[in-house]
Parts: C-alpha cells; structure tokens; sequence
C-alpha cells in the first residue's frame, strides 16, 4: 500500500469515526428539533460515535435539517449548505423534512427539504425518537464507507446548481409574493 | 457593517443558540448593546389558512403541531373551542386527564427550558443534568399518550386514552423522584455564584414595563403580576383544583428562572391532587360532525403564559376562521426594551428566557376593509391603529411607531 | 556528529515535535471522556481525537472571499510551532529539558502569548463580524491575565534564584519543602492557565451560543485540524509548565520520573476539567475585575511572600 493510499484510508476513517453535526430548523413545529437535541443528552449520548455539535457551518460535516421549508427560510438553508466543505452530507429528520408533512400544501411551504437540497438520509416520523435518529446516523456512517463517494458529490454539486437555476426562474413569474418578514 | 464605532451583528436564522429560526440585528458598541431590531416570520407555515379547508378532526391534528412543546395546550384550547361551540360537557374523568397531561407538559417544558437557559450561560453541566430528567417526564407521557412528543391525548369530545391503576402508581413513583431533583434546581437556583451573576439584573422587565408591554406566564409573573389563567379564569378540572400562583419581585431573568422552577413543585403538587381523586366516568362524549354557528375565544395556561384561540364556525364541518394566539406572541413587545441597554454575552439567556416559540408565534394579520384585502406586518399594522385613533380624535402624540 | 544527532532525536521525537503530539491525543481524549463522565455520559471512545484530526485534515479549505489569504493560512502554524519550540525548554524526561539556558521561563512564557496572538490575528483577518468579536474578546482577557500568569510564575523563581526551567526544577527536588512557600502562586497561575486555555469559565473568546466559534469561526479543514492541534499541544504544554514549576516531585531515576511526570500531568488535567465542568461562563467584564481584583493581587502576595523569605532565610 502506498503512502498516498494510506493517507486517504485514514482519512476515509475518520471522516467515518467523527462527524460533526450542524443542526438547522428549515420551519418545524420544534418536536424534532428538541428530540434532535435530546439525543445529544445523557440517556442517548451520541458523543460515544463522536458526533460533535458544532456551530459554525464551516466546521461541520452532516446538515441534520428538520422541518418543512417555508419560503422564508430557502435562501439560508441554501446558503448553509454552500458554505459546508466536502465532504458533507444531509439527514432530513421528521416527516415534514422528508415530504413536507401535513404542511404539504400550505401556501408559503416549498415542500420537504430535498425540494432545495439534495438530502442523503430521510428519517420519518412525528416526533422522530432519539432511537431512529441513531439508527440513522448509523445508516448514514455505513454510507460514508461509500467508495463512490466522490462521485456522489459530483451529483450533489450539479443537482444543488439545477434546483438554484429553477428557484430563481419561478421567483420571477411566481404569482404569489414572498412574505416580507425579514425587515422588521 | 462598520459605522462610527458600531457594529451589527445578524443572529441570525442558523445560530447555535436558537433552537429555531428568527433574526435579531443587534448593534454594538463595543460589548453593549444599543439597538435591536428583531425578525420573526420564519415558522410561517400558513397553518391557519389551511385550517380554513379541512374538517375539525383534521384541524386537531394541524393546530396540535403548532409547537412540539406546547402541543397539548393548543389541542385543548381547540377542543373547549368546539365543544362550547356544539354545547356538549365532556366528562369529568376527560377533565381531570387533560389536567394531568396539561401539567406533566408544563414539567417537561420548565425543564428544557432550565437547560437551554444554562446552557445559553455556558453551564453545559446543568443542561445535561436537567434534560436526564427531563426524561423521566418523557417517559410517562409515553405510556399515557403513545409518544414523547406530539402526544395527542386529546379528542373533540375528550380524551383518547386512559390512566389505570398500574400508570397512576409509576407516575408516583416518577413524581417522587422528580421532586427530590426539583428541591437540587431550587438549591442550585439560589447558591450557585457563577449563574446567579449571569442571570441577576439581566433582561430587566419591570413590573410598570410589564404591565404596558403586556408580558404573559412566567415573564409577568416574574415581575409581580400575579396572572394565571388557571385561576383567573378556571376551565376544565381547574375549577376543582388548587393552584398556588408563583410571583417573585426580581423581575429580570433570575426572576423567570426561579418562577419556573418553583412552577415545577407545584405542578408535581397539581399532579397528585388529580390521581388522588381521578373521578370515574367515560372518556369522551361524542360530538356531531357539523358544528352549529357561533364564535367563541377559549384561554389556557400553556407552559409559557396565557394561550388564546379564537373560532369561529358556520354549521358545516369545516371551520370558518381559526385564530391561535400564543403566549410568546405576547411577549415578544417587551424584547427591545429587555436587549437595549445590556451586554452582547446577555442576548442569547434574555431571549431564551422569555422562553420564545418561534413556531407559535409566526401568524400572519388580515385585515379586511370593503373589497380591498391588504396584509400587515407589526409596523404596518401598529400605525394602521394610530392612524384609526387619530381620526377619531383620540390624542395620540405619546405613541409612536 | 553523534550528539548533534541525538539533539535532532530529542528535538523532532522524544520528547520533542512527535512525543508532544501524541501525548496532546492522549490528553485530549482523558479530557473529553473526564468531561463527559462527569456530566452522566458515556464520552467518545480513545482514539477519538485522532478520528477527528483525520477528518479535517481530508476537508475542502473554502477561504472567504474578504479574508487576507495570506495570514489566514499561516496563522495555525504559526501557533502550532511556537507552542512545538516552547515544548523543548520544559523538562518532561527527569529534571533536565532538550535545551536549557538560563532565562527560558521568559523565553517560554514569551513564546506561550503567540497562540492568542495568532487565533487574534486569524479572527482579524477573517473580516467576518464574529470573528472581530471573538478576536477582540482575546485581546481583551489577553491583557487581564498575562499579568497575573508571569508574576505567579516568576515568584518561585525568587527563591530559587535562577531562571531556567530545568534548574527550577532541580533546586525545587532537592528542596521540596519551598515548594510548599508557592502555594498561592500555584492557586493563581492554575486559574490564569484556564483563561489562557480559553476553557470554561474562561471561554467568552470562543463563546458558542454568542458569537458562534469566535475568531475560528470562518476556518475549516486542514487549518481548523492545526489549530486545533496547536490548541491541544498548547495544553500538554502549560501542564507541564505547571508541573515543572510548581510540583517537582523527582526521584533521581530518569524512567520513574517520566512516570512521575505522567502521574502529575493526569492529576492536573483533573483539576482544570473540574473547573470546567462545575461553572458557567463568566462574561468579559467578570474576568477582568476578577482577574484584577483577586489573581493579581494573590500573585503579588506570593512575590513579596517570597522576597521576605529569602531575605529572612539568606537563601
């Protein structure tokens, strides 16, 4: 094996061994968020897999995005996730993540959250249980031992550009105004 | 964004210390701040509106997810809603269910609020400690309802499930260990130096500013206003049941953390008083699927203050106007004022104490007038009423925008 | 030849560049597991900190578009080495270190402001409005406890009459009982290495509820992954320093006293994790009266403590 080789092994380890979370509410009632964070305390403890929250995008690896994303909260999530570094990965928590839930149709909800981004792991439920967010972690860990990895974020990249081009043309012949919550 | 010595810093939508998205642009000088502007409207979801096209026994599903904390008060509010619009009393073993639901999330509640709040401060200890707990709660509400969050106990009519014999003793048991952890938070709320000089004179509300900014639950309660709609105004198994208003004089965030955790005791003491004497009876009742006209607003005490829905129904199975207003809407008038004046190191304990919902809070305004439909934000909305008031004469001069 | 070899050996391996490395892993492992324990936990497994360098070192570097490129990437080496040069002044393998002269406490305690300096630097030229405030919030407790840290530091110098780490130590050994005289000093240079540390209750530079990760906070990737190291050699280090100045228990054996020195390094890492675990943060303004009004003055205290006792003693 060479040393190159060696290197990438070790990397592809502990990119396995040690991911770090970012944690975004994309427009969720707040049930998955605090059994999100509740997985992080004593009785779930996901530091023993080495999950770290972190909170700057720029330090983590997984997006762990719950909710349905309303159109006031497309353009931060989109930004979120250009501002991760690759490696990085998404896990939709929550039925409303997966598909938009029982906002499906509201008027001011574009949808699940692989509507804006490409997501990797879907976790259903209503509040999803600190036990199926380990199970998905584990899922995605397994994912992680993808040797087609690289290839995968290749798609991501270009998936991401597609639904931004799209994003832009709808806004311009959308009947429907955006609500103008951010100048208070 | 430089300016002559000051700078804006956006919390923005994504920050480690909101749980959920809303923007506050504070502007420094140096570490203090002297403005802040803030911006809720990211949990929209236009849920009321769509109340407006589904069936009541949908819409219980729809207003429950309001807020994953607070689910159960607002799937209360809506069922009195319904059942004093149908005329139908639900029985009074249903009552004394929904009170002991009511308070168990009051518990949970207080203490995921005791730990974000310590680890808002740094004290990542604490927030362990209190979540640990915390589960304990989780736990019974399991048994009860069928799931930690989001437990739908509630039916139109009453409740869906019972509490037999073998829960009651397991959620003593439960109640008592809680209590012996209760009494640690009191101890710790008193003596711990490091917390007590992050909280004390932090987020000052006083009881004047209270009163003008119209703070609900524990943010008034904090400052001496003794206000609980389980006593103002009792509803359901309240009317049997004594409650013990918890007020402090601080008035500023060590006031709201010492309300909520002597809010626990009593909760715990609510709690027992309703297994003690748990009526028998039926469930629920059962309630026609049309609706007759009318319109009613119902109050409850959810965990963070005085929650108030208001509907209206005209005899189909579809409602006609659904309107929730929750407690934080309430409270978020006073946050300005609370901001201004203080550290930078004190934005993230003084907006985490007034507990915020984000998702409770975010409803939108119609204002109808003739054929012309307009839609207001909170400026547009508060100079709409100056400029009402001012055609009618009423001196105005003291209110701005 | 043979000996400029073995002083590249010392340097580079043991107990220089490579011992520090691995030892900063092991210690940051202790430290999170400690952590971890003592808040109910379970904590990550051992070879966590390791994952974790991997990791960031396999990441894209993404730089902002407004940062100074140039100092954004040398800043983390720049910390790495000066904490990885300070290292070889303090004696880890018996009481003699890879270098020695007399007058390298200041030399080390010099060398030890760089990494504040460099994660100010890094925050500076970030441009980004978190990183300023976390950059100014190191300059700021930079300022209020280097005072304290180099009086506590210097006094046990005093009664020992030289300024070289090693021959501290040695005069220490050989009289253990004035150690006992440094008691304050040590009680105020262990807090004023917290603060160094940026550890809790110290951490308002890198407070992550306020202003996210503080001057880091643009930073990812193969510069997070050094800075991060140079963050847990810098912690290897200021515990040996510790130990070395002020617990200089030897034996005479070189081997019992590397085991010695590892006895001494877990005992106080327990102490600083205690701190950390049983306090909220302080704001900036608590550390500064604090650091004023009670380290500064004990660190004074102890020099004129130890100015009477050596004249008392003509030592």
């Amino acid at each position: 094996m060479t040393n190159v080789n060696l290197i990438k092994k070790a990397i592809e380890w502990g990119t396995e061994k040690s991911p770090w979370i970012i944690h975004f509410n994309a427009g969720a009632c707040n049930g998955c968020d605090i059994e999100t964070i509740d997985s992080l305390t004593p009785r779930y403890d996901l530091e023993r897999v080495g999950i770290l929250k972190q909170g700057s995008p720029r330090h983590a690896d997984i997006l762990v995005c719950t909710g349905a994303v309303t159109l006031q909260t497309r353009d931060r999530l989109i930004q979120i996730y250009e501002q991760m570094s690759d490696p990085k990965f998404v896990i939709a928590i929550g039925t409303c993540a997966c598909t938009g839930g029982i906002f499906e149709d509201c008027y001011c909800v574009t949808g699940g959250i692989d509507s804006v981004i490409p997501v990797d792991v879907y976790v259903p439920g209503c509040a999803v249980r600190p036990e199926a967010i380990i199970s998905a972690v584990d899922k995605l860990l397994e994912k992680l031992k993808n040797a087609e990895k690289d290839e995968n974020q290749q798609k991501n990249a270009e998936k991401i550009e597609e639904k931004t081009e799209t994003a832009k043309n709808g806004e311009e012949t959308a009947e429907q105004k955006e609500e103008p919550k951010n100048d208070a | 964004m430089h300016s002559d010595n000051r700078i804006t810093i956006p919390i923005g939508p994504q920050h480690p210390s909101l749980d959920e998205p809303g923007r506050f642009d504070i502007t420094l000088e140096g570490e203090k701040v002297v403005n802040a502007v803030i911006g809720v409207g990211y949990n929209h979801r236009g849920l009321e509106k769509t109340c407006e096209s589904k069936t009541y026994v949908q819409n219980l599903y729809i207003i429950e997810r309001v807020c994953g904390i607070c689910s159960h008060a607002h799937g209360t509010a809506f069922c009195m809603a319904i059942e004093q619009l149908a005329g139908v009393t639900i029985p009074k073993r249903a009552e004394y269910i929904r009170a002991v639901v009511a308070e168990l999330e009051r518990l949970h509640s207080h203490l995921l609020w005791l730990g974000v709040a310590c680890h808002e401060i740094g004290f990542d200890t604490m927030f362990m400690y209190t979540w640990r707990n915390r589960e304990k709660v989780l736990d019974i509400l399991a048994d009860l309802g069928g799931n930690r969050v989001n437990y739908g106990v509630n039916t139109i009519g009453g409740v869906r499930r019972d509490i037999d014999a073998d829960m009651v003793e397991t959620i003593r048991k439960a109640l008592d260990a809680l209590e012996e952890e209760t009494k640690h938070y009191v101890e710790i709320a008193y003596t711990e130096t490091t917390l007590i000089s992050r909280l004390k004179g932090v987020g000052v509300l006083s009881h004047e500013d209270a009163i003008r900014y119209g703070a609900v639950g524990p943010v008034a309660r904090a400052a001496g206003i003794a206000h609980d709609v389980r006593v103002d105004e009792p509803y359901g198994a309240y009317k049997e049941i004594p409650v013990k208003v918890i007020t402090d004089t601080h008035a500023d965030v060590y006031g709201r953390t010492v309300v909520r955790i002597l809010e626990m005791q009593e909760s715990i003491n609510i709690i027992r008083f309703c297994l003690d004497n748990l009526p028998d009876g039926p469930l629920s009742v059962r309630v026609p699927r049309r609706i007759p006209a009318g319109e009613t607003i119902i109050r409850v005490e959810a965990p963070r203050g005085e929650n108030i829905h208001y509907l209206r129904s005209n005899g189909s199975d579809i409602p006609d106007r659904v309107r929730v207003r929750a407690p934080t809407e309430a409270n978020w008038h006073g946050m300005k004022h609370m901001l201004e004046g203080g550290y930078l190191a004190d934005v993230p304990i003084t907006i985490a104490a007034i507990d915020p919902c984000y998702s409770c809070t975010d409803r939108a305004i119609v204002v109808k007038s003739g054929a012309k439909t307009d839609c207001y934000d909170w400026r547009g909305l508060r100079q709409y009423g100056i400029d009402w008031y001012k055609k009618r004469g009423i001196d105005v001069t003291a209110l701005k925008v | 030849m043979i000996s400029f070899l073995k002083m590249l050996l010392a340097a580079f391996i043991f107990p220089g560049f490579l011992f520090l490395s691995v030892y900063s892993l092991v210690l940051d492992f202790i430290d999170r597991k400690l952590y971890a324990r003592m808040q109910n936990r379970v904590g990550p497994p051992w070879y966590q900190p390791v994952a974790d360098f991997f990791k960031l070192i396999g990441k894209k570097t993404l730089i902002p578009v407004e940062a100074n490129k140039m100092m954004f990437r040398i800043m983390p080496l720049v910390s790495l080495a000066a904490v990885a040069a300070a290292f070889l002044y303090v004696p880890v393998l018996g009481q003699d270190a890879v270098f020695s002269f007399d007058g390298d406490l200041i030399i080390v305690l010099y060398f030890l402001t760089v990494p504040p300096i460099a994660a100010f630097l890094a925050g500076w030229y970030s441009r980004g409005v978190y990183a300023t405030i976390g950059a100014t919030r190191i300059l700021t407790q930079l300022f209020v406890y280097e005072v304290p840290l180099f009086i506590s530091l210097l006094a046990p110098t005093l009664i020992a009459g030289t300024w070289s780490i090693s021959e501290l130590t040695a005069f220490y050994a050989a009289h253990p009982l004035y150690a006992l005289i440094n008691l304050p000093a040590a009680f105020a240079a262990l807090i004023s290495f917290q603060c160094k540390l940026e550890r809790a209750p110290f951490d308002t530079p890198e407070a992550e509820t306020e202003i996210v990760s503080g001057a880091l906070v643009e930073y990812g990737g193969r510069l997070l992954a050094f800075f991060k190291m140079a963050h847990s050699c810098e912690l290897v280090l200021v515990i040996s320093l510790f130990s070395a100045v002020f617990l200089p228990f030897m034996t005479g054996y070189v081997f019992a006293d590397f085991l010695l020195y590892i006895v001494k390094t877990l005992v106080i890492l327990l102490l600083l994790t205690l701190m950390r675990v049983s306090m909220a943060r302080l704001k900036i303004n608590n550390v500064v009266s604090f650091c004023w009004k009670v380290l500064a003055p004990v660190a004074l205290f102890q020099v004129v403590l130890n100015l009477v006792i050596r004249g008392s003693l003509q030592i």
